[in-house]
């Protein structure tokens, strides 16, 4: 039996669910409300709670909004790695006011590598001690070092990281590789998000473990934005993870419900309905996506639309256009939360987003299954039933003017059967 | 119009975005951003028709030569359509007065809009491609007999290349200065007068990209964009469904190509069930419905988003996606004898007979 749990301003919902039944439902709001909700739950469990995974997108999002509240993100520093320094003002910058807002300090070091790994300009290590020591200097706690090829060639994000903390250790560093994905501005939004959510992420967390401790020795996991879950530890360093969680618990959730592991979902709330789709069991996700923030992220996230719920009842096959799903999951207002299920339901995911070099189909083929063993590798280590790994989804696309036998290569992987 | 504003810009790009034929990316926020900033300081560029200026008015094509997914790893750093001008005038040994589109698709409806906000200078409404094609030479410019070369080139990492070679051994050399250059390189090439325009290049492209931008970013419903694409541009609809089926190597690659081929099968939701398969190397070149061929290069085959409409490039689409095949059909220099030739079916290794207007 698991817990699934969803903490939304003071309010927390939560079920206690089995193999996509749901057991029993418990709400509960103020400081002490998740505290609360675990306890009820718990004690619906006569042979105890094998896991909890807590939905907090809301709670991140709000952060993000609001920075100067008690949760509220904190100021970082931008370190872009480039061979040379922009000669535009705009360029230096980046074109989300969101991000420029809490963003005060902001350096480009020489340095950086092209698609293929190879260096593009000797990196300036100095210059990004330097850096580092200003943003300190200006009481900044966080700097998100962004790499130009730092998905292929992570070195000189490593290596900055490394330099600058040992030139000042009590700053946080967020490196973009780490979250991964293709483009400069996509990976300097997730990096600026996760250095900027680090103290209110790690805050956060450290509520959720306690309130999870006396059901005792259960893990206490967090729910992603692709429609998996990681460890407390994970989504402390990497908080931009769990920033869409919502949509892709409340997908996941609704499929689980209705017993279909691939199935077009409409959730109806008000006046807008929102539509995604399960396939596989899991959340139809895409990288390189404008979220809840309204800034394109490299971090998976659902793929939604939204429409008027008037147009949708008055002509549905307008709205599922494209989708080969005669029998859609309407999900109108009720009281139980979906993304509490989801988040019940969810196992560990993987998602490796990157560029390769393939002289031959058979090259390409071999690079591909190697990216997949990684994906697998990732699912493993992240608390997966041993030996549950499976790829959900492996694409390999040919990139445009560029030295023929480049390719973006998008491995996703989970655990669990395939349904 | 007679004038690209920061308004026109959102347009712009989506007009652009479609008529890369599939080769385009969706994240040229940067590039947007740093010109709309542009706009603001210089004032919005003039566009203005070839017979508007003086006939001897210099002038030459910009572009960005290379990968789009390169630029939005490596951005523009500000300097180079400055850069890149200077180089070309010094080679040429006169000051342009005038400057135009290598081809109004991609980032590169917006490359030459910079150039002209960063030099004070006017921007011609004609481009060499209507589109995007693989290789420079490719142009209605080249048709004409207009020279490509000399060409200048400048990369993000500061290389400046000019270079004097017939068409074919400039793009080679180009292209390998490019994949050391970061992936890609503004260029200015073509140098010409404003007097050869009105009959070497394609005429109203930037406005024709504005026009097909607003199309997509006004369309309602996906109901009210078919009907806006096709009175602004003659497109069609080839069919809507989902990607079955993505292969690669599919057939030998003409080693002058950046890329190699790849195929994506599209299975159609309506009855009856048909596969749509898509011929790629770069662009969408072929649509073939159930073996026979709908569509093909020099016509612009594009995939939207059935859902919202949006333009899904070939670089982000994965088996499971869902689409609708739309065809735009090409300017008409490209459905001449000599524009087959150059772009049609078998210069791209399909050994298909030239096709009219709106495919077969």
């Amino acid at each position: 039996m698991r817990i699934g749990a969803r903490l939304s301003g003071r309010a927390v919902r939560g079920v206690l669910a089995d193999a996509g039944h749901v057991l029993g439902q418990s709400t509960a709001v103020g400081a002490r409300a998740l505290g609360t909700v675990l306890h009820e739950l718990g004690n619906l469990a006569p042979h105890g709670v094998r896991s909890v995974t807590l939905e907090i997108s809301d709670l991140l999002v709000e952060a993000v909004r609001r920075p100067r509240t008690d949760l509220g993100v904190t100021p970082v520093s931008v370190l872009r790695v480039l061979p040379r320094v922009p000669r535009h003002a705009a360029l230096a910058d980046h074109p989300s006011s969101t991000l420029r807002s809490f963003v005060p300090h902001r350096t480009t070091v020489s340095g950086g590598h092209d698609l293929f790994g190879t260096p593009l300009a000797p990196l300036d290590v100095p210059s990004a001690v330097e850096a580092a020591r200003e943003a300190r200097r200006l009481g900044l706690e966080a700097i998100a070092v962004v790499a130009t090829g730092a998905v292929g060639a992570p070195g000189h994000e490593s290596a900055v990281a490394k330099a600058v903390l040992d030139a000042v250790p009590d700053l946080r560093v967020s490196l973009s590789h780490e979250v991964g994905g293709m483009g400069l501005l996509v990976r300097e939004t997730a990096a600026v998000l996760n250095a900027a959510l680090l103290s209110a992420a790690g805050r956060l967390v450290d509520r959720c473990q306690r309130a999870t401790r006396p059901l005792g020795d259960v893990p206490c996991w967090f729910a992603t934005g692709d429609g998996g879950r990681v460890s407390a530890e994970r989504l402390r360093a990497l908080p931009v993870l769990g920033l869409q969680a919502k949509w892709a618990m409340t997908l996941l959730g609704a499929a689980v419900l209705n017993g279909r592991d691939n199935a077009t979902i409409v959730v109806e709330d008000g006046t807008t309905c929102t539509i995604g789709e399960v396939r596989d069991g899991l959340p139809h996700v895409a990288a390189d996506l404008q979220g809840a923030l309204g800034v394109r992220l490299a971090a998976p996230q659902p793929v939604l639309t939204t429409t008027g719920t008037e147009s949708f009842r008055a002509g549905p096959e307008r709205s599922l256009r494209g989708s080969p799903d005669v029998s859609p999951v309407v999900i109108g207002n009720g009281d139980l939360d979906l993304a509490t299920v989801g988040a019940a339901s969810c196992e560990p995911t993987s998602w490796v987003d990157l560029v390769v070099h393939a002289g031959s189909t058979d090259e390409l083929r071999q690079q591909q299954r190697a990216t997949e063993d990684r994906a697998c590798g990732m699912v493993a280590t992240s608390d997966a039933p041993p030996g549950s790994e499976r790829i959900v989804e492996s694409s390999a696309t040919a990139l445009a003017y560029v030295r023929a036998g480049t390719y973006r290569l998008r491995v996703r992987a989970a655990a669990g059967a395939r349904p | 119009m007679n004038a690209v504003t920061a308004e026109d810009l959102p347009a712009l790009a989506a007009g652009a975005h479609l008529l890369a034929s599939g080769a385009g990316r969706t994240d040229v926020d940067g590039v947007l951003h740093w010109l709309s900033a542009l706009l603001t300081e210089h004032g919005p560029v003039p566009l203005v028709q070839p017979d508007e200026l003086a006939p001897d008015t210099a002038c030459a094509a910009i572009g960005l030569v290379g990968s789009v997914t390169a630029l939005a790893e490596l951005p523009m750093v500000g300097d180079e359509p400055l850069q890149v001008v200077r180089a070309l005038e010094a080679r040429l040994g006169t000051t342009l007065g005038a400057v135009a589109a290598l081809d109004a698709a991609t980032a590169n409806a917006l490359t030459p809009v910079a150039a002209a906000a960063s030099l004070g200078l006017p921007l011609v409404n004609c481009d060499g491609m209507g589109r995007v094609f693989p290789l420079i030479h490719q142009t209605s410019f080249a048709l004409a007999g207009v020279s490509l070369t000399p060409l200048a080139a400048v990369g993000a990492t500061g290389d400046t290349l000019v270079l004097d070679a017939t068409p074919e051994r400039a793009e080679r050399l180009l292209r390998a200065a490019v994949n050391v250059s970061g992936g890609w390189m503004l260029t200015a090439m073509y140098p010409t007068t404003t007097a050869r325009l009105p009959s070497a290049g394609i005429v109203g492209s930037i406005s024709r990209a504005i026009a097909v931008g607003r199309a997509l970013l006004d369309a309602t419903d996906t109901d009210d964009l078919a009907i806006r694409l096709k009175a602004q541009a003659g497109s069609r609809v080839l069919g809507t469904g989902r990607v079955v089926e993505l292969e690669h190597r599919t057939r030998p690659a003409d080693t002058g190509h950046p890329a190699y081929p790849s195929s994506i099968v599209v299975r159609s939701h309506a009855e009856p069930v048909r596969l749509i398969r898509l011929e790629a190397q770069n662009e969408l070149l072929l649509a073939l419905v159930d073996g026979a061929v709908a569509a093909a290069v020099p016509d612009i085959i594009c995939l939207l988003d059935p859902h919202d409409g949006h333009v899904i490039d070939v670089e982000s689409v994965t088996v499971g996606s869902e689409v609708q095949v739309v065809v735009v059909p090409a300017a008409d220099v490209w459905h001449t004898p000599q524009g087959l030739a150059l772009v049609g079916p078998r210069s791209f290794g399909f050994p298909l007979s030239g096709m009219g207007h709106q495919g077969m």
